[in-house]
């Protein structure tokens, strides 16, 4: 498979066109903005910062372990979800860490992918917003933001800015059918993941045999 | 003599101590986040109340010209505001469960839109119980009336009025389709502020030959029983008391079914058929179709004129054949006789005929402008433009409502309504789309379809409040 990356009028027109059925359109919403945040001139369309944050609760959470099965499953349980209405901010300290997600739906026909980059300027000043997320074709859902703060200073997160860019590509040799299986799907909220899943039992039989018999 | 100036004395210096608490409490709460704007209206009134009675007390104990009093009447002085301090406890006490973590804050704004269409002045509270209830509670005309006896009474002049307090049961706030049953809610808002009780009480008949049989026949049935025993039996109240308790209950118990029958029919003008699907998953035990209380008429007679209204306002085969049937077969339940229950029951059932149920639906009808009512033709449209989307998995933040513009944010009777024929027509469809890692059973299908609704309401709104902002800054 390759991928093409689609440019600043393909996305819009892709964005305009309702004649395709629903699975198969591209779908970014709302868009409050559409104007600025699809410009021809670029190739991304700009996201905005949604109203949910996930902030892990240190004083429950004693270690993450991924390994233990139990405790990944459960890790859900020990973030604090916090709603901030646009027009509120939400201050993240220094080394703070904070799930966000993303104002708009993102919905990929079968045949486009994405992947999000937080936008520079929000970097500069020491805000890191996830790291090249891959967006899979046939994802359907809120994309979640992995926010951390390296800076020295604390920074106001307002809900409603944009924060990260959405470059869409499409894919070449994909069929209708496939779809993105990730445990994310549909995701209405920042959600964690059980991130050793699939390792999990393999590293388990290493830990307990380390050396070849 | 002496023992009142004690109690003065303490009176004062206990009142000041629990206003200092109260307002330092108040202050806390500054850094709690609440999902509706009501909640912060409640939070600075019990500030600037108990900073203004904090003050008030302070001259109190001081004031020299309070010495001329009599130490009774300077006690009774005291007293008129003192008894504000756990008055205002109360009301602080609303603010538990209107944190935005307990309550569906994506609801709130709007459902506060939905009403403000019909009661422009109208603030709302939500917040969550532990109650599997739903309510509504007009609190600023309470707040009003028992400061007006009070030197405090100015500090009521900014409330919002009407300011409302609904509760939602707590395990229940993210189950939204149940929430359209707020129509109902918000139809007391629309019954009070309307006085629509006016329009409809005067002209309903109080069967009183009914109540004069009744009241010989109880009379006559304890005077037997009297004679019966005549030893340990009292006195048997006089037929024309009787008469008169039993008129007093009758027309209680009428005037509260008209209200409750009145606000269903509310519910089915501003939110259309959403409400009554609302009503019947809340109320669809079978057995107590006839159960009343002296608040609440039968539901069989609340389905009856809620079918009835629904065919009248909405071509229900237009928007899907199974939503027609459904409703037909509610018609069936709804058309069947009341059976009869205790005597005041049957009297007010009697009272409230076919002739005032027509009237129910005339007076609301004239009530609520056509246009910010739920229109049959909005009805077809929601189903052929959001139901797709939800069906696809994508909230309906936007959609195309008219050829010539561009994406509209709909509002929240529309997500309901889509919602609900989703939900009760093409449910199977909306599994079947539904990405496996979800979980295709029926439960965790259905928690996703609440949770997509959700997220339309709250995506509609920003859409809707962003452009009202731009336009405005545009000037």
């Amino acid at each position: 498979m390759k991928a093409v990356l689609l440019s600043g009028r393909r996305l819009k027109a892709a964005l305009c066109d309702l004649t395709k059925p629903i699975k198969e359109r591209l779908i970014i919403t709302p868009l409050l903005a559409p104007d600025e945040q699809v410009s021809e001139a670029e190739a991304s369309v700009d996201v905005r910062l949604g109203q949910k944050f996930k902030v892990p609760r240190r004083t429950k959470l004693s270690q993450l372990n991924h390994l233990d099965e139990s405790h990944a499953k459960n890790i859900e349980r020990y973030k604090d979800e916090t709603f901030v209405r646009i027009g509120d901010y939400f201050v993240l300290h220094p080394r703070q860490f904070v799930l966000g997600e993303t104002l708009e739906w993102v919905h990929l026909p079968h045949d486009l992918s994405a992947y999000v980059v937080g936008r520079s300027s929000w970097g500069r000043d020491g805000l890191i917003i996830a790291t090249a997320l891959g967006v899979h074709p046939g994802y359907s859902g809120i994309l979640t933001l992995e926010v951390s703060n390296i800076g020295e200073i604390p920074v106001y997160l307002w809900p409603g800015v944009t924060i990260a860019q959405l470059f869409i590509q499409q894919v070449v040799g994909s069929e209708i059918g496939d779809s993105d299986r990730s445990e994310f799907q549909g995701s209405t909220e920042p959600r964690s993941a059980d991130a050793a899943e699939a390792d999990r039992r393999i590293i388990e039989t290493f830990r307990n045999s380390p050396w070849p018999s | 003599m002496e023992a009142y100036g004690v109690e003065i004395d303490i009176k004062l210096a206990t009142a000041r101590q629990r206003c200092q608490a109260l307002h330092a409490h108040a202050s806390k709460l500054e850094t709690q986040l609440y999902a509706s704007p009501g909640a912060r209206v409640v939070k600075e009134f019990v500030e600037r109340a108990s900073r203004q009675l904090l003050e008030f007390l302070d001259v109190e104990a001081t004031n020299p010209e309070l010495e001329l009093l009599e130490p009774r009447e300077r006690e009774i002085r005291i007293h008129r505001t003192c008894k504000l301090v756990p008055f205002l406890y109360q009301v602080l006490g609303i603010l538990g469960g209107a944190e935005i973590n307990l309550t569906p804050a994506e609801l709130v704004l709007p459902l506060r839109r939905s009403l403000r269409n019909i009661l422009p002045h109208a603030e709302i509270l939500l917040r969550s119980g532990p109650d599997l209830n739903y309510s509504i509670l007009e609190i600023a005309d309470d707040i009003r009336q028992f400061f007006s006896e009070t030197p405090l009474a100015p500090v009521t002049e900014n409330l919002p009025s009407p300011l409302y307090v609904m509760s939602i049961p707590l395990v229940e706030a993210n189950e939204v389709l149940l929430h359209a049953i707020l129509a109902h809610e918000a139809g007391h808002g629309i019954y009070d502020d309307k006085r629509l009780a006016d329009q409809i009480l005067p002209r309903i008949e109080v069967p009183k030959e009914q109540i004069a049989q009744l009241a010989r026949t109880i009379a006559s049935e304890q005077r037997e029983a009297t004679e019966q025993k005549n030893k340990t039996m009292t006195f048997p109240l006089q037929e024309i008391a009787l008469r008169d308790l039993l008129t007093q209950v009758v027309t209680g118990t009428i005037s509260s079914w008209v209200t409750e029958l009145t606000c269903d029919v509310l519910g089915v003008m501003i939110f259309g058929p959403a409400y009554f699907f609302a009503f019947i998953h809340l109320f669809s035990t079978l057995a107590m179709l006839d159960e009343a209380s002296q608040s609440h008429p039968p539901p069989r007679l609340r389905v009856g004129l809620m079918c009835s209204c629904l065919r009248h306002r909405f071509s229900l085969k237009e928007v899907d054949p199974r939503i027609d049937d459904l409703i037909g077969k509610w018609e069936v339940v709804g058309r069947e006789d009341v059976k009869q229950g205790r005597g005041e029951f049957s009297l007010a059932l009697n009272s409230v005929s076919p002739r005032i149920l027509i009237l129910i639906e005339e007076v609301v009808a004239a009530a609520v402008p056509e246009t910010l009512a739920y229109s049959s033709s909005q009805l077809v449209d929601d189903v052929n433009k959001i139901l797709p989307l939800l069906k696809e998995n994508v909230p309906a933040a936007e959609v195309v409502r008219h050829s010539h513009s561009g994406l509209e944010p709909p509002e929240m009777p529309h997500l309901l309504n889509a919602g609900w024929v989703l939900l009760l027509a093409r449910f199977q469809e909306f599994r079947e789309n539904l990405p496996a890692q979800i979980g295709t059973d029926a439960l965790a299908s259905q928690k996703q379809l609440n949770k997509l609704l959700l997220k339309s309401f709250e995506l509609a709104e920003i859409k809707r409040r962003w452009t009202e902002v731009a336009n405005q800054a545009k000037g």
